[in-house]
């Protein structure tokens, strides 16, 4: 049976083999435990799919609430460090509902169906998160893509709040230029921008970094194809990590002109990084237009 | 260090069955059925092989314990394939718990497979083994509207 990776590499490599051993065999009590109580005592047995899901649960569960403290897995009982854990995340389930609300009320008047559905489907959520078997599951659809993805080692319901702070900070950011503005980029950026499976936040702040790097109005969004050239001098023969910096100086513009809170800054400046190979191979084969758009 | 672990885990579960099966004598020997030692060995390491063949973990002493204490009053078990039979009941239990894709609890279960044994197979522990969830469900069905 495959042993959930995070938590038994932590036990290993933190603690000695004796004391690894001792409690990877409570772990193992704890399993049978569990699986006793999700088979309502029924049954001596399971599907091994259904206990290597029970395991990624209890270990997901024990390692949000020890938080790294792997020392506490020795002395307290594994149990009652599991109830906490429920505590812990009944708290997050609540800033959950919080947040998708939230998201739902800064939503940019953009028409995006994937957007749209992704959020009311997200809703499905907290009627399904059986988080005392299935801790580690997401069980609801998520198909909007963000333009910075949500670590792929949070999960359960850390993963469902973290998705939703980035949405709220791509939605804030996105709310900064008119509706009708960033309508008339995406359709330039997609023409069915409505049904495909587009993030609407990026190609608006590509805009705007590309207007802040070439001095023209942010809010505009629009870069002309006759101040192409002058972006395209601007990454010749320039390093990926030189390249990076000129956009994160530039997104630092926007920061500071949009007067951006630091959430957004952040998350500004981490996209414009992740920009710059596209931007050093677009201007190398002088098409930097299709990164940089004119509407 | 995953492998001591595992190692550890299966040697816990291997001793809890042995001790079981021991004691299980003193119920089936009233019958006079009885498990040597290297019997036990054999159903033990049976078991393990069982659960990976069927795709299932097992935690604990194990069902034959439970196979026993039902079966052993069956008037069509013999001393002298007592540990063939345990072993095949064995595998069409984890195979029959598969195929309800445990919606029937193991007492249940066991009863069906109790009830089918007797009355549909008479004793013949190949034709259990040959038999269909619908099969085993049916007989039992007669069995209690009887």
């Amino acid at each position: 049976m495959e042993q959930n990776s995070d938590l038994f590499t932590i036990i290993s490599a933190a603690l000695s083999p004796d004391d690894a051993i001792q409690i990877q065999t409570r772990l193992w009590e704890l399993l049978a435990s569990r699986t006793e109580r999700y088979t309502t005592g029924g049954s001596s047995s399971v599907r091994v799919e259904i206990a290597e899901e029970l395991l990624k649960s209890i270990c997901f569960s024990i390692g949000l609430c020890i938080n790294g403290d792997v020392a506490r897995l020795k002395t307290e009982n594994l149990q009652e460090i599991l109830e906490q854990s429920w505590r812990k995340i009944e708290q997050q389930i609540k800033i959950g509902k919080e947040l998708l609300g939230q998201a739902r009320i800064t939503a940019p008047k953009i028409e995006n169906i994937s957007y749209r559905d992704t959020l009311i489907g997200m809703e499905q959520f907290f009627k399904r998160y059986d988080y005392r078997f299935f801790a580690h599951e997401i069980p609801c659809d998520i198909d909007y893509q963000l333009c910075l993805a949500v670590p792929k080692n949070l999960l359960g319901v850390e993963y469902f709040c973290e998705y939703l702070r980035r949405i709220i900070i791509e939605n804030a950011f996105c709310n900064r230029f008119l509706p009708e503005t960033a309508i008339k980029l995406l359709g330039k950026y997609c023409p069915d921008y409505r049904g495909l499976l587009i993030n609407l936040y990026e190609p608006i702040a590509t805009n705007a970094i590309g207007c802040a790097l070439l001095g023209l109005p942010i809010n505009s969004l629009c870069i002309p194809q006759s101040r192409q050239g002058e972006a395209a001098a601007m990454f010749e023969n320039l390093s990926t990590s030189c390249a990076e910096k000129k956009l994160r100086d530039a997104s630092l513009t926007v920061c500071a002109e949009l007067n951006l809170h630091p959430e957004e800054e952040k998350y500004l400046c981490a996209m414009a990084e992740n920009l710059a190979p596209r931007v050093i191979v677009a201007a190398g084969n002088n098409n930097l237009g299709n990164v940089f758009l004119e509407f | 260090m995953e492998n001591d672990f595992a190692l550890t885990a299966l040697n816990m579960q291997k001793k809890q069955m042995i001790t079981e099966l021991v004691k299980c004598n003193e119920t089936s020997g009233q019958y006079g059925l009885t498990l040597t030692e290297n019997q036990i060995g054999g159903l033990v390491a049976h078991r393990f092989e069982t659960l990976h063949n069927t795709g299932r973990v097992e935690f604990g002493g194990g069902i034959l314990k439970q196979l026993i204490e039902k079966f052993c009053t069956s008037p069509f078990i013999l001393q002298e394939d007592y540990e063939y039979t345990l072993s095949a009941l064995q595998e069409s239990f984890y195979y029959f718990k598969n195929e309800c894709e445990d919606n029937i609890y193991d007492e249940d279960l066991i009863d069906y497979m109790r009830i089918y044994f007797d009355d549909a197979c008479r004793g013949s522990i190949e034709k259990l083994d040959g038999a269909t969830l619908g099969e085993l469900l049916e007989c039992a069905k007669k069995r209690f509207n009887h």
